[in-house]
Order: structure tokens, then sequence, then C-alpha cells
């Protein structure tokens, strides 16, 4: 990582937001990553992933459905960030040589893109080239107007912060901004859900039997 | 790939590898045959008819929280994911430097805490 020098003053950080990275990944994308970095792992990879699975709803009241799923990782995977982070890490790699004056940081999905403003805009343009989500992107500017930021390229339809922002539910920014965030940080996420509004109340329980319901 | 489940075990959460452990050092035929099961799936030698079974999931919808539309859910089948897991365990070293060498690039596997220390690198290099 690039030290953190006084050349950082204006730099911004771009958060892209790709258009259900996780569930439109073509799984052939997959397998060269997997065999070139990790041969070992290639036999379950494929027994994990070489075919179509399913997924079983069988809701009281709707009774049984099936849905067949042969696109992106599955939920409840062990290894979906695995080969996601994978599948992405040439492209990140890419996105990183070819702008070089940008430090990239990816957490799966969630890719932040921090450098001086007409780079950051330029690799932003570049990553994922059109499958970004423009609208739930955004870019946060602490030394920068926003009118100069979006001089610089940044798509229109990124919201441009200059007080702070939500890096993976955290905040980062100025004083003010990270203190209003821990005193309203339960209005952030919109109200909290009880069990109750999980499972209808009188219905059986959906994953009955089941230890763990993590995707 | 081969790996010992020993090792593995002891490197999973204490709680579970005490259970296990247990569960392993018993030599019966239930805990041979399902060591042996652990490895075939590892190894992908499993009868094509079963695979199907292993990679099914069962799908829950839950109500989002603006009460409009439904999230679903899907809960993995147990046998595979422990597999799985015990897998990328075995590997973690590899997949760490895999994604943190010669530049960091990614922080959501084979790193403890990635996401506070993505945060906090953002927040100093914007300092």
């Amino acid at each position: 990582m690039a030290p953190c020098s006084l050349e950082h003053v204006v730099w911004v950080d771009v958060a892209a937001d790709a258009k259900n990275a996780f569930n439109s990944l073509c799984r052939s994308q997959m397998w060269d990553p997997l065999l070139e970095s990790f041969p070992d792992l290639a036999a379950l990879g494929r027994l994990m992933y070489g075919s179509a699975s399913s997924i079983i709803f069988n809701e009281s009241g709707f009774g049984r459905s099936e849905v067949l799923n042969s696109v992106g990782n599955r939920q409840g995977c062990s290894w979906g960030s695995f080969l996601y982070c994978l599948t992405i890490h040439p492209l990140l790699k890419h996105l990183a040589d070819e702008f070089p004056g940008c430090v990239i940081l990816a957490i799966a999905d969630d890719v932040h893109i921090i450098g001086p403003p007409e780079l950051a805009a330029a690799a932003y343009e570049e990553l994922l080239q059109g499958e970004l989500n423009d609208s739930k992107s955004k870019c946060y500017s602490p030394k920068i107007s926003a009118e100069a930021v979006r001089g610089t390229g940044m798509p229109a339809d990124v919201e441009i912060a200059t007080d702070g922002t939500r890096v993976l539910g955290g905040p980062v920014g100025s004083p003010d901004y990270c203190h209003s965030f821990s005193v309203c940080a339960g209005g952030h996420r919109g109200p909290r859900r009880h069990q109750s509004d999980v499972v209808p109340s009188g219905a059986a329980l959906p994953c009955g039997g089941f230890s763990s319901a993590s995707g | 790939m081969s790996f010992s489940l020993e090792e593995v075990l002891r490197r999973v959460r204490r709680t579970n590898y005490k259970t296990m452990q247990a569960w392993f050092h018993e030599s019966d035929s239930l805990a041979d045959n399902l060591t042996t099961l652990f490895y075939r799936i590892t190894a992908g030698r499993i009868p094509a008819s079963i695979i199907p079974l292993l990679t099914a999931g069962r799908g829950v919808a839950i109500p989002k929280p603006s009460r409009i539309g439904l999230r679903p859910v899907v809960v993995g089948n147990i046998i595979l994911r422990f597999v799985g897991t015990l897998a990328l365990v075995q590997k973690s070293a590899e997949i760490t430097k895999f994604i943190l060498e010669p530049k960091p690039l990614q922080f959501a596997v084979g790193l403890a805490g990635g996401c506070e220390l993505m945060g906090a690198a953002i927040g100093a290099l914007l300092s």
C-alpha cells in the first residue's frame, strides 16, 4: 500500500457498486484463476460449481418449489467470497497496474478506488466497464468541493460527499461526521428487525432443523 | 488435495475443535467413514448422482426491512460447507499471500478483521 503522505490531501475515495455482482458472475470465469492459482482446490470447486444446483423453497401455505441456480456464487456456500475474490482479482490487478497513481482496495464486490479525483474517475470508468450501478456508487472528497470533483469526469449519478462516507458500515470522515454517525447509527440502518418480522406468527419456522442461516 | 483433519480442526474454532476432537479420536467405523467421505468430496470422487444432494440448498424468503419485497436466503448443505471450510482453512496462508502480494488488493478472505483494516486504510489514505 502506498504510504500516507502530504500528496494524499487531494485524494478522493470512490466506492463502486457493481450490479448484482455475486448473483451475475459467470461461473466459467472462475475456472482459470482457480486452476492457475489453487490447482489443489480445483476438484472440489468443480464439484461445487460444475453444474446447476437446486434451491428448494418450502414455505407453509405455498408448497414446495425448486429454482435452478447456474449463475454467480451460490448463497450458503462457504466458498462464495473466495471464488468471487479469485475471479475479480485479475481485474483488480489490471486496474492497479493501469492506474499506479491510485490505491485499489476491495472486500468482495465493495471496491474502493482511492486517488487523485481525475485518476479515480478514470479508474472507476474502467472498472467493470458499464457494469457499475452509478446511482449506488459514492465518492468521498474530504478536501475538494463536489463541483471540482465533478469537473474531473466523475459520472453525474455518482453521489459526492465532502463530510464523510460509510466504508463497510463504519464511518470514515470528519470528526463531526463520525460523531453524528455513531449517534444516529441505528437510524442509518432503518428500523431494527425482530424475530417476529422474519417469521410470520403461527407459521412453521422455514429453516427448522438447520442450525445456521448464514449465506 | 489432502489434509490432516486433526491439523485443520485444530485451526477451526476452539469450541468446535474440542467437540470434533473427541469425535474423531474415537476409532470407530462412523468416524472412519465420515473422514473417508470428507476426503472423497474434497477430491471430487463421489458418484455424480450424489452431487445434486450436496449442492442443493434450502431457500428461505425473508421480508426486507422496508417490508417491500423478499430477500431470499439459502442454507447450504452442512457437509459441503464443512468440507469447503476445511479446505479453505488449510489453504489460508496461500490465499492470504495471493490477495495481499505484491500489493494488498482484497481483504475479504484469508484475513482476520478485513473490514476494519480496509476502513482504517481508507481513512489513513485520505487524512
